[in-house]
């Protein structure tokens, strides 16, 4: 009898502690490790050399399976390098639109990008990815991201466009000369073909300096004004002649990339 | 006296690097199958070798500071060590002492009650739910 309630206390302290130390057990097991937690880092420590060194050694018998993993490694990673290329070419395009969206905000203009299919090198001409499935319509100018002009759509088919670019033989339009921070003057910007661009008809009075930056002027209504063109790099002035003429160093060979804005409304 | 006291620290230091040696060595090895083993095993020994009142205290130890390291249902271990204790004391009980074959039956009776245990606490309430993870 004495020996049942012997185990019988023994078992309703047994719950009273579980019971109680539920209440405690947190703080506890905090103090614990607070205590313990210098030691049980150094196991862990030595678990992990171990781990290593047992890895090595093991390692040595696992020979097939290392050359397997080491071929679906090699397959990874030539399969993660062509995913590499295509963000590339995604975040090319991205910093491209980019731009693009600031250019347009910044002028307040409609546009469309487009990407160069190819170059025609003896017409001046760009063959570009968008057409009349994308509302184009011809006469529309064609800038870089750089507010450099390029041209104007000269042929428009369903999903494609010529763009006849400025330095076309058959291609004019009016300029605006930058003299100096105050003075500019008018001319008419020519394409001589294979990227040569002219002026003529700038006012004889004026002293255009070598340097001189070329704009899209707002006459003819051709392109939006203030569009870059070029440099002038060379004047001639002739007494006999009513009008100064020159050459031009046109920007879009530098600036045109892969694509180009189209001014849908301006 | 002095023995016995040494022979105390002794065994509880042997909890404690076990405890140790399971939980953080084999851990950061990554070995898995033999979780919460080492220490069972030292427990049946225990058990088998010394009297049933100190086998007892000393399960009861091991669990106690098993609950601090697992950090999983307070006291779980405690009450799981405890019983293993009995277990193996009402075993021994009915088999022979002396015959290797008694001492393989109740280390895998044992065995099984104890890797039996949780799942039978997680049965009785919903709350126990978290003895299944255990083992």
């Amino acid at each position: 009898m004495k020996k049942r309630a012997q185990i019988f206390f023994i078992i309703l302290i047994f719950v009273i502690f579980l019971s109680v130390s539920r209440f405690f057990s947190h703080s506890l097991v905090n103090q614990f490790h607070q205590i313990f937690s210098p030691i049980e880092k150094q196991f862990y420590e030595a678990g992990q050399r171990s781990k290593t060194f047992f890895s090595q050694f093991f390692g040595v018998f696992h020979i097939s399976k290392i050359k397997k993993e080491n071929e679906l490694l090699k397959q990874e990673n030539i399969f993660l390098l062509q995913k590499l290329n295509e963000l590339r070419e995604v975040k090319k395009e991205n910093d491209f639109l980019k731009s693009a969206l600031a250019f347009a905000k910044e002028k307040n203009f409609n546009i469309l990008s487009a990407q160069i299919v190819s170059y025609r090198a003896n017409q001046d001409v760009i063959l570009i990815d968008k057409g009349k499935e994308d509302n184009l319509i011809k006469g529309m100018p064609v800038v870089t991201v750089n507010n450099v002009v390029v041209g104007k759509i000269k042929e428009v088919f369903d999903n494609f466009s010529e763009v006849v670019l400025i330095t076309n033989n058959n291609f004019s339009f009016d300029v605006k000369i930058q003299l100096n921070d105050t003075e500019q003057t008018v001319a008419l910007a020519k394409g001589e073909g294979n990227k040569n661009l002219t002026f003529d008809l700038a006012p004889k009075e004026k002293e255009i300096p070598i340097e001189s930056l070329v704009f899209t002027s707002v006459l003819g209504g051709s392109f939006p004004p203030g569009l870059l063109v070029g440099k002038i790099t060379q004047v001639q002035k002739n007494d006999a002649q009513p009008f100064q003429k020159g050459v031009i160093k046109p920007y879009f060979p530098d600036f045109l990339q892969e694509r180009v804005i189209i001014i849908t409304k301006f | 006296m002095r023995a016995k006291i040494f022979f105390s620290l002794s065994l509880f230091f042997c909890i404690f690097f076990i405890l140790l040696f399971e939980q953080s060595f084999l851990g950061a090895m990554g070995v898995h199958f033999l979780k919460q083993f080492p220490l069972f095993l030292f427990v049946f020994l225990l058990n088998i070798f010394i009297d049933f009142k100190n086998a007892f205290i000393f399960s009861f130890l091991a669990g106690i500071m098993l609950d601090f390291f697992s950090g999983l249902v307070f006291g779980s271990f405690c009450l799981i060590f405890s019983i293993i204790s009995c277990v193996i004391y009402w075993l021994k009980k009915y088999f022979s002492k002396n015959s290797p074959f008694s001492f393989i039956v109740i280390f895998l009776i044992s065995f099984g009650i104890f890797k039996l245990l949780p799942y039978v606490f997680s049965c009785l309430t919903p709350y126990l739910e978290k003895f299944k993870n255990l083992f």
